[in-house]
């Protein structure tokens, strides 16, 4: 307490000045151009489905106050996790030094900097995960007219399986990546998804010897979520996006559950079981989103917690080492503020 | 609206008004550098850091919510997504081509490449200048667009000074404002009350406005509320006197690059160095503790910039921890990043509430790189 005293003292004893005008030592080319490359290119590209690339000067420097707000805020890149609780896999965050370049460059006057440093985000040709099992693509384009601004439209698609099969992975590519927002792809019949998309996240499987059970002659139905930016709103806009299957070889797979649980309420397992990924669903903004497990002793961990999470951006968590949960585990969910909404998180368990 | 669009234009002459209804909007033409955006001038130049040619460049008038940056307004109102008053703010404006960015423009027209229509695209203003000309303590409205400076330039005299977004002088007389010296807030109403406050007065040449508010020892704790525009909300700006002010303006191109709170900083290396840059960041949270405690929040930014340089440093060290420890330390890190960035803006608005919301994040981080680094 006596030290704070004798700081402040000495602290006031100067003029007390507030700002003074500031020049920042980041340029675009040098610092700035290589973090929005490898963190905010997959979108915020030309064509992309952001409403503004990031990856020339010219592009970038007039969004220099959105920008600060936006990674300040903890909003962009829409990773939500705190890194404290769970570790994911294909972390989207920005590191405590990629956020201080940023902001100090769109504070500090945002210079371009001499030559140009590291390279665009190559574009992958091809699927990430290999060539797919099935690759199912709309037959016929979904238009959104020049009148139609945002739209979810779903397609079904006949597997042509005989058997029943499980799927490992679901990769997705966007026919016009810049109105593609989001997917969601279902076994038909069933209620919870097997996969989601969003721009910029990158495919995960299933542990190997695991998948989601595709009973015979199921179909699979693609939900699109469709949405202009002022650079496409008012005209028309015609998409034939593609899904890529990966069937799990064995037959003897373990099949993967997927259990809803709702904000406040909790998932007690009834046999042992491993949790793959969370993939939480949040309807309107809350403050924060927690999982918990407890373990049959007793013993209590945090293994997600979302901090304002957008809900424009529904992302699949996957754990780096699934969690093994004896039977008697019990996951809870929890939300702030709790009054009025009910978020929930998917769980993709995996057992015998 | 009308109202806040008369007083603006009164005072700011140069502004041009147009009546359209729904599209009414307040813009004006400035000079600004390409690279130093806050230097803003009305006459073309160069730029005093870089001596640059300075740029035309388009401002306006627009409203925003203090949290959803994303709504930008062209009249006053409530947030479409928290309902919260909308802000006065002034933002840039340029007119883009849709397909060569390049090709931009402070006024509307065509790409001289493919001739379609430029789109207006908008950001607000950076920092403008906010050195005290009285030798006082200066802040930012939260309007973005008003700036304050109290002087207490002889015991019990209390001064305010009024500028506009251009560090230029405003008349007095157009505002409203007392001097409060004591206060309570009441848990059960949520309410503050006033227990004494003086009416602040403008001076016979409007110069400033001043109240007479007794004799007293140093520190002295005054709060001025102030009403920029008619019918709208007193706002509160902190101020603590530690001595009488001396009116001594700063002299032009004395102008102190801090590099953001950075450049004077040395940041320890060696063996040991995790360990005292962790002391250097509770040494500096200490400071900003204690400035946070003393009300001279508009001076949180230097120490709290330097501890998010040191986070930085920091950073660079996390591969040494055990693992178990690493998400700790980058969850603290960029909470530290963030909150610093965010002290510095609240500092300069002179809103104590919102410099302790943000101290809190601080503090927190501050405790958890030290559980790292005990």
């Amino acid at each position: 307490m006596k030290s704070w005293l004798t700081i402040a003292l000495l602290a006031l004893a100067t003029t007390a000045w507030a700002h003074k005008p500031t020049v920042t030592k980041f340029t675009y080319n040098a610092d700035v151009f290589p973090i929005f490359a490898a963190k905010c290119g997959s979108c915020h590209r030309s064509g992309g489905v952001a409403p503004m690339s990031l990856l020339t000067y010219k592009e970038a420097y007039p969004w220099g106050v959105s920008i600060k707000n936006e990674v300040l805020n903890l909003a962009m890149p829409p990773w939500f996790a705190d890194e404290r609780y769970g570790t994911f896999k294909h972390r989207a965050g920005l590191s405590a030094k990629e956020m201080n370049t940023i902001v100090d460059w769109c504070l500090g006057g945002s210079p371009e900097g001499d030559t140009p440093k590291g390279d665009r985000a190559p574009d992958v040709d091809g699927w990430m995960l290999g060539e797919p099992d099935l690759e199912l693509a709309m037959t016929s384009p979904v238009v959104l007219d020049e009148g139609t601004s945002e739209a979810i439209e779903e397609v079904t698609f006949e597997t042509g399986l005989a058997s029943a099969a499980y799927i490992r992975a679901i990769d997705f590519r966007p026919g016009a990546e810049n109105i593609v927002r989001s997917a969601t792809i279902l076994v038909d019949g069933q209620e919870q998804p097997v996969a989601t998309w969003i721009p910029g996240q990158l495919p995960e499987a299933l542990p190997a010897g695991s998948g989601h059970a595709l009973p015979a002659g199921a179909d699979i139905k693609l939900r699109v979520h469709y949405k202009k930016t002022w650079l496409s709103e008012g005209t028309a806009v015609e998409d034939q996006s593609v899904l890529a299957i990966y069937l799990e070889e064995s037959d003897s797979a373990k099949s993967v559950e997927t259990v809803a649980v709702t904000a406040g309420s909790a998932h007690i397992l009834e046999r042992d079981a491993e949790l793959v990924a969370l993939l939480p669903r949040v309807e309107t903004r809350v403050e924060s989103v927690i999982a918990e497990l407890v373990r049959p002793d007793g013993s209590r961990e945090r293994i997600l917690r979302l901090y304002q999470p957008d809900p424009n951006w529904p992302r699949k968590y996957w754990f780096e080492e699934p969690i093994a949960l004896p039977s008697g585990s019990r996951i809870e969910v929890k939300v702030t503020p709790s009054e009025g909404v009910s978020p929930v998180i998917l769980l993709d368990l995996v057992s015998e | 609206m009308k109202v806040a669009i008369l007083v603006v234009a009164l005072l700011t002459p140069a502004f041009a008004t147009s009546q359209q209804g729904e599209t009414e909007k307040t813009q004006k033409l400035v000079w600004t550098c390409p690279v130093h955006r806050e230097v803003t001038e009305t006459e073309r130049g160069q730029c005093e850091l870089c001596e640059r040619q300075l740029v035309q460049t388009l401002v306006r008038l627009a409203w925003s919510c203090p949290i959803h940056p994303v709504v930008v307004e062209s009249e006053s109102g409530q947030c479409p997504i928290c309902q919260r008053d909308l802000f006065l703010i002034t933002e840039e404006v340029r007119y883009a081509c849709p397909m060569h960015p390049e090709e931009n423009s402070h006024e509307p027209g065509n790409c001289a490449i493919c001739n379609m229509a430029l789109v207006e695209s908008t950001s607000t203003r950076p920092h403008q200048n906010h050195n005290p000309k009285h030798g006082g303590m200066f802040f930012m409205a939260p309007d973005n667009w008003h700036h304050l400076e109290g002087t207490y330039p002889e015991d019990g005299l209390f001064r305010v000074f009024l500028y506009n977004n251009f560090s230029e002088p405003l008349n007095a007389k157009d505002f409203k404002g007392r001097a409060v010296l004591k206060e309570v807030f009441d848990a059960d109403t949520k309410q503050t009350r006033e227990l004494l406050a003086y009416p602040l007065l403008a001076s016979p040449d409007g110069a400033y406005l001043e109240a007479h508010v007794g004799s007293a020892a140093f520190p002295r704790e005054l709060t001025a509320k102030v009403q920029f525009e008619r019918g709208s909300a007193f706002e509160r700006f902190d101020f603590i006197f530690v001595e009488i002010s001396e009116d001594v303006e700063t002299a032009p191109g004395n102008i102190e690059t801090t590099g953001l709170g950075g450049d004077e900083l040395v940041i320890p290396d060696g063996p040991d160095a995790p360990s005292v840059i962790a002391m250097a960041i509770a040494e500096r949270n200490l400071r900003v503790r204690a400035l946070v405690a003393s009300g001279a929040i508009n001076e949180i930014y230097l120490p709290a910039l330097q501890a998010k340089d040191l986070a930085v440093a920091l950073e660079s060290h996390m591969d040494a921890l055990p693992a178990d420890q690493r998400p700790k330390l980058q969850w603290a890190l960029k909470q530290l990043v963030r909150s610093a960035w965010l002290l510095d803006d609240y500092g300069d608005l002179g809103n104590r509430e919102k410099v302790h919301a943000a101290y809190d994040w601080f503090d927190e981080a501050v405790e958890q790189i030290q559980s790292v680094y005990p």
